[in-house]
């Protein structure tokens, strides 16, 4: 019989109250778990993804929406640029590859990207051997090499049940809208889907960029009887139009923002340098010496992250503590409650020749069980939790959380937790340490 | 008023020794014992009415109510100059209790009150303090309940797992208020048979509180506490 068992058996003894205050608890340390482990997995995807691109270059407009909609499939392109600026930029020695993209068409929400067959080779900086170590490998089939073939990412798989050689249509736009317009005359036959990478590439749909443009000659040959065979729209507003470069109009929804083909512009082009310390230097000279414009996507999501989800991410701990304080308080209310009515039982146990310092810890003890359960539980919680959410996570961005792993940002708010459930369980144990056994022997 | 044993272990210091005691017990009432030595194996009958003072002569006696003036000596231990830690080891080592409304543990089976009382009385005479509590249990006729509540025994079961705790760390004083009191006058009599027969097994001392005159007839000693609380002056001699 020692004073642990002693504490617990008190515990279940009101298995409501205790249940109750439990569970306060354990959705605290649940929601403060939740929030950490989002918010560190989250942010180590978007960083890590950033960090795979050097440079983003595209249209003029917001550096930050050139990165999302780019890098992340997030966001509308703010326009487009000429194949001498791709060229120019391809042929400079410190670039080591580049990606251009076509963006235009989507399938069922997930876009339909236009590239060249050698995205295949799209790799990360490896910064142990200082080489490259290729990011995309094949789960089945092959690689897109001619127009109309497609390949998935895993994603686009899971979520569309397609398989290899099974054939869609795109529909027009970069987003699911009821009612567009569907390019039943060029289905695309998937040729491959990729394996998971844990990063935006596996909710996007990967063909040529041939591909993308010819969907769109229609649409090309509209374009150029009603504007005299210029830049597109979306293109001029980029390049003028106040309106449509703040978000105003929604041309993107109404034209490809893809390519004239006439001049066989591109969306944008992903940049890997040789170095990364060129980032910033060459990023000053797109932006100098081109039409086009250049941006560092770690630099813009880093931004992205101290303006606005940061702020975010404090408001959901704040709102988590709010819940461990309350938590707390129902577990002074609760031992409080527990003292006086085992006020009898503490002077039995005084009787018997307990200890003043035992009461004392016994009802801390009961604190500390109630708080360590509560972590315990809380944190399985949690996790179970994030296991759970994180499929929905994974579909919308792209992005994988791993829920088991620990850091010691996580540790220092469960130790927090866990020192705030002791000084809850201070006042009662006090209480009952200074209670007077005689008195409550006889009551 | 006195009272004195009929002898000690060593022929000269009493189990306890209770001399020029005062309590203040509030509103004016005050609590005065002159001299009370209890000895080694000694069983005496504390009688009166309501509110003359005898539970709060055994809260005295056991150090859980401290004295204001005087002395109670536990096996020659002055409780006042004691530590509150030191008195609570004395009275859980020494003194065994057995009250009235019973005052078992309701969380714990009848085992496990039994094995608290040793574990706070911190008996060292016990090897093995599970086989103790059992034996206990089997000695009151219990075996069979070791597992059940205090909420699933009787009255006369649960006042016999208190003498079974009262009696584990093997102390050398038994102080029982009104043990007889919640019960019947059949089981009454048969449990405090059966308190007698376990201490006089024990070799201990009992102090036992009682109203009725019948029971404190079979005690070889009777205490009259009716002087004990006054409201002035001073009595007991």
């Amino acid at each position: 019989m020692n004073l642990l068992l002693l504490a617990w058996r008190y515990l279940w003894h009101r298995p409501l109250v205790s249940f109750l205050t439990l569970s306060g608890i354990v959705l605290g340390v649940a929601l403060i778990c939740s929030v950490l482990t989002i918010r560190r997995e989250t942010e180590r995807a978007f960083l890590e993804e950033a960090g795979l691109i050097d440079l983003v270059v595209g249209a003029k407009g917001s550096p930050l929406q050139l990165v999302l909609s780019s890098v992340y499939h997030l966001d509308i392109p703010t326009g487009n640029i000429s194949q001498e600026t791709y060229r120019e930029i391809a042929t400079d020695p410190r670039v080591h590859r580049v990606y251009p993209l076509a963006l235009g068409d989507n399938y069922r929400g997930h876009r339909i990207v236009g590239t060249t067959p050698t995205f295949q080779e799209f790799s990360r900086r490896d910064r142990e051997s200082g080489g490259w170590k290729p990011l995309i490998a094949m789960l089945a089939g092959r690689f897109f090499q001619a127009d109309f073939e497609a390949v998935l990412g895993h994603e686009v798989a899971r979520a569309s049940g397609l398989g290899i050689g099974d054939t869609f249509v795109g529909t027009h736009g970069l987003v699911a809208v009821p009612g567009a317009e569907l390019h039943d005359d060029f289905p695309y036959e998937v040729v491959g889907i990729m394996a998971p990478t844990g990063t935006s590439l596996d909710r996007a749909i990967y063909t040529t960029i041939e591909s993308v443009w010819k969907v769109h000659e229609k649409e090309e040959e509209l374009h150029r009887r009603l504007y005299g065979g210029g830049r597109n729209p979306a293109t001029a507003a980029d390049e003028g139009d106040d309106e449509d470069e703040e978000g105003g109009g929604v041309p993107w929804l109404a034209m490809p923002t893809v390519q004239d083909r006439a001049t066989n512009d591109v969306t944008a082009l992903l940049v890997q340098l040789e170095l990364p310390g060129l980032r910033l230097w060459m990023v000053d000279e797109i932006n100098r010496k081109t039409e086009a414009m250049g941006a560092v996507p770690i630099n813009e999501v880093l931004r992205l992250w101290q303006r606005v989800l940061r702020p975010m991410e404090r408001a959901l701990l704040a709102v988590a503590w709010l819940v461990v304080v309350v938590a707390s308080l129902g577990i002074v209310a609760t031992l409080v409650q527990s003292a006086e009515r085992h006020r009898r039982d503490w002077a039995i146990l005084r009787s018997l020749g307990a200890r003043r310092w035992e009461i004392f810890s016994l009802v801390l003890l009961e604190s500390v069980l109630l708080t360590v359960l509560g972590i315990l539980l809380g944190w399985g919680l949690g996790r179970g939790a994030i296991a759970v959410a994180g499929g929905h996570l994974r579909a919308a961005t792209g992005f994988s959380v791993n829920p088991w792993v620990l850091d010691p940002v996580e540790f220092l708010a469960l130790g927090t937790v866990f020192a705030v459930g002791i000084l809850a369980g201070l006042i009662p144990a006090l209480l009952a340490y200074r209670r007077r056994p005689a008195e409550d022997l006889s009551s | 008023m006195e009272l004195q044993g009929r002898g000690t272990s060593d022929g000269n210091q009493p189990l306890l020794a209770i001399s020029d005691c005062r309590r203040q017990l509030g509103n004016g009432v005050s609590f005065q014992l002159d001299r009370l030595e209890v000895a080694h194996g000694e069983k005496i009958a504390l009688t009166g009415p309501s509110g003359c003072g005898k539970s709060t002569l055994l809260n005295l006696a056991s150090g859980l109510l401290p004295v204001d003036e005087g002395s109670v000596r536990l096996l020659g231990h002055d409780l006042g100059r004691l530590s509150h830690s030191r008195v609570d080891a004395l009275r859980g080592r020494h003194i065994g209790f057995v009250y009235q409304s019973f005052h078992l543990l309701d969380p714990l089976t009848a085992l496990e009150n039994i094995l608290a009382g040793l574990r706070f009385g911190r008996s060292k005479s016990v090897a093995s303090p599970v086989s103790a509590a059992k034996d206990l249990l089997e000695r009151v006729g219990l075996r069979h309940r070791s597992h059940h509540r205090p909420a699933q025994l009787s009255v006369g079961e649960r006042q016999r797992v208190a003498i079974a705790r009262a009696l584990a760390g093997r102390p050398e004083l038994i102080l029982a208020d009104e043990p007889t009191a919640s019960l019947d006058t059949a089981t009454g009599r048969e449990v405090l048979s059966l308190l007698l027969e376990l201490v006089d097994a024990e070799g201990a001392a009992l102090l036992l509180v009682t109203h009725d005159a019948d029971l404190a007839a079979r005690l070889p000693r009777l205490f009259d506490c009716r002087d004990l609380v006054t409201t002035t002056g001073r009595v007991g001699k």
